[in-house]
């Protein structure tokens, strides 16, 4: 029996689908041939300058916010005061 | 007199309207690209306010307000200051602005004036300053920020001054830095309040530095969004408003005291920037037409009466402020001084008995819960 095949009506189909695709990922080469050479390293580069790139633009775009004058406030300045 | 009015916008017409009730201006010109906007405004505005029919070619005027985009105002200044034409720029522009300071001496040789920057920003904020000033044995520090803006024109000018380099005054020499960094926190009057300043191409600094020759740092800085600096670099994605809503104006000016010892003064300014660019430019046309203002060319910080200058403006509806706290504090002739000495035996003994006290407060509060 295949793996992930149920009898319920409902999922039948599926749960076919699903594990056909498993048994067929079985047949593909894995492991050190996908993820070495020059272009895995130009990934992890592209990869990491774009987090660094979005990390800074967050930041910069962010701000830290300020502080508020804690005294004082606005005066009109009219008549005399203007002198 | 005979004033023109080149522009018909929102800063234009407000300039019409003011200028009506100038007694020394018996007819207005008004002239604008856009037929219909000319129309409308002389509709508005007659009998005092005309149009003349023209697209192109010299207007009649004694005095000639310049209130179209950015980037022809050195080419219609040249032409008319030429004629013996007075003109008055409302450009915000610092190319503008470095063009018609270069028009000074032409200004001088047809005894005319030519006033430079007489909007909300530039314009104001250099009345603001010089007064500001005034109250300062030494000036060593200006810093201005504005928000808000005017028209469509004035909001692509605030678009195109945030991508570009900004012209600061620092140590006695000229330096740039990039647009839209150097984020700075401006408390504006109410209700404008709080918001992020950056800096940006404008020609404040160039206007501010030679009323000021003993400032060591001049800067100035506009207020953006994160909108505004995430697409600063891009053309504008939507169409500016027709009008902007309410814009503010503050300057700081920093120095010796009077009274001795180290203050600042902060001064503002509340208004649709339109509306106070318009009272502005109205103030200074009236100025010139009562020869108040000496043959040449000026920025506003520069002119005589800056009292009287702000009253006129308030006059037209744009008041001034004044911070009030920091600058009496300031003022103070004894400031308050935080004693940072080692702390003796009995101050620290006054101490533990101050908290011995409050111990015993809330032990007792706690008991009668």
């Amino acid at each position: 029996m295949v793996s992930g095949f149920h009898e319920s009506a409902h999922t039948r189909s599926w749960d076919f689908r699903s594990a056909m695709i498993r048994s067929q990922a079985d047949t593909v080469p894995v492991g050190p041939l996908s993820d070495t050479g020059a272009m895995g390293m130009i990934r992890r580069v592209v990869a990491a300058l774009g987090l660094g790139a979005a990390v800074a633009a967050a930041l910069r775009l962010k701000g830290s916010g300020g502080v508020p004058p804690q005294t004082g406030g606005w005066r009109n300045l009219s008549g005399p005061d203007q002198k | 007199m005979r004033v023109g009015v080149l522009g018909a916008g929102a800063v234009g017409a407000g300039v019409a309207r003011h200028l009506q009730a100038v007694d020394a201006v018996q007819q207005i010109v008004v002239r604008d690209i856009r037929p219909s906007v000319e129309t409308q405004v002389v509709a508005d505005l007659a009998p005092d306010v005309v149009a003349d029919g023209k697209r192109l070619g010299p207007l009649d005027v004694d005095v000639l307000v310049l209130a179209t985009p950015v980037g022809f105002h050195v080419r219609q200044a040249t032409k008319a200051l030429e004629r013996g034409i007075s003109v008055v720029s409302v450009s915000d522009s610092l190319g503008d602005v470095q063009g018609l300071l270069r028009l000074r001496g032409l200004a001088e040789e047809t005894g005319s004036v030519l006033v430079i920057g007489a909007g909300f920003s530039p314009g104001l904020t250099g009345v603001i300053a010089g007064h500001a000033a005034g109250r300062l044995a030494r000036v060593d520090e200006v810093h201005i920020a504005k928000m808000g803006t005017g028209g469509p024109a004035c909001a692509r000018q605030h678009h195109r001054a945030l991508k570009n380099h900004s012209l600061d005054w620092r140590d006695g020499v000229w330096t740039r830095r990039p647009g839209g960094s150097g984020r700075e926190l401006v408390w504006f009057p109410s209700p404008v309040d709080a918001h992020d300043c950056y800096r940006a191409e404008l020609p404040d600094t160039v206007l501010a530095v030679p009323c000021f020759p003993s400032a060591q740092r001049v800067t100035a800085r506009v207020s953006a969004t994160r909108r505004d600096r995430l697409t600063m670099h891009l053309p504008m994605l939507r169409r500016p408003h027709p009008e902007g809503l309410v814009g503010a104006v503050r300057v700081e000016v920093r120095g010796e005291l009077a009274s001795g010892g180290f203050g600042s003064i902060i001064m503002g300014s509340v208004a649709a920037p339109a509306v106070g660019a318009a009272a502005t430019a109205a103030t200074a046309v009236e100025w010139v037409t009562n020869k108040r203002v000496r043959p040449g060319g000026w920025g506003l910080g520069q002119l005589r009466d800056l009292a009287g200058f702000l009253h006129a403006t308030e006059q037209r509806g744009v008041a001034t402020e004044l911070f009030e706290g920091l600058a009496e504090m300031a003022a103070d002739p004894a400031p308050q001084i935080i004693d940072l000495r080692v702390p003796t035996t009995q101050s620290i003994q006054e101490h533990d008995e101050r908290d011995d006290a409050d111990l015993a407060g809330t032990a007792k509060k706690n008991q009668s819960r």
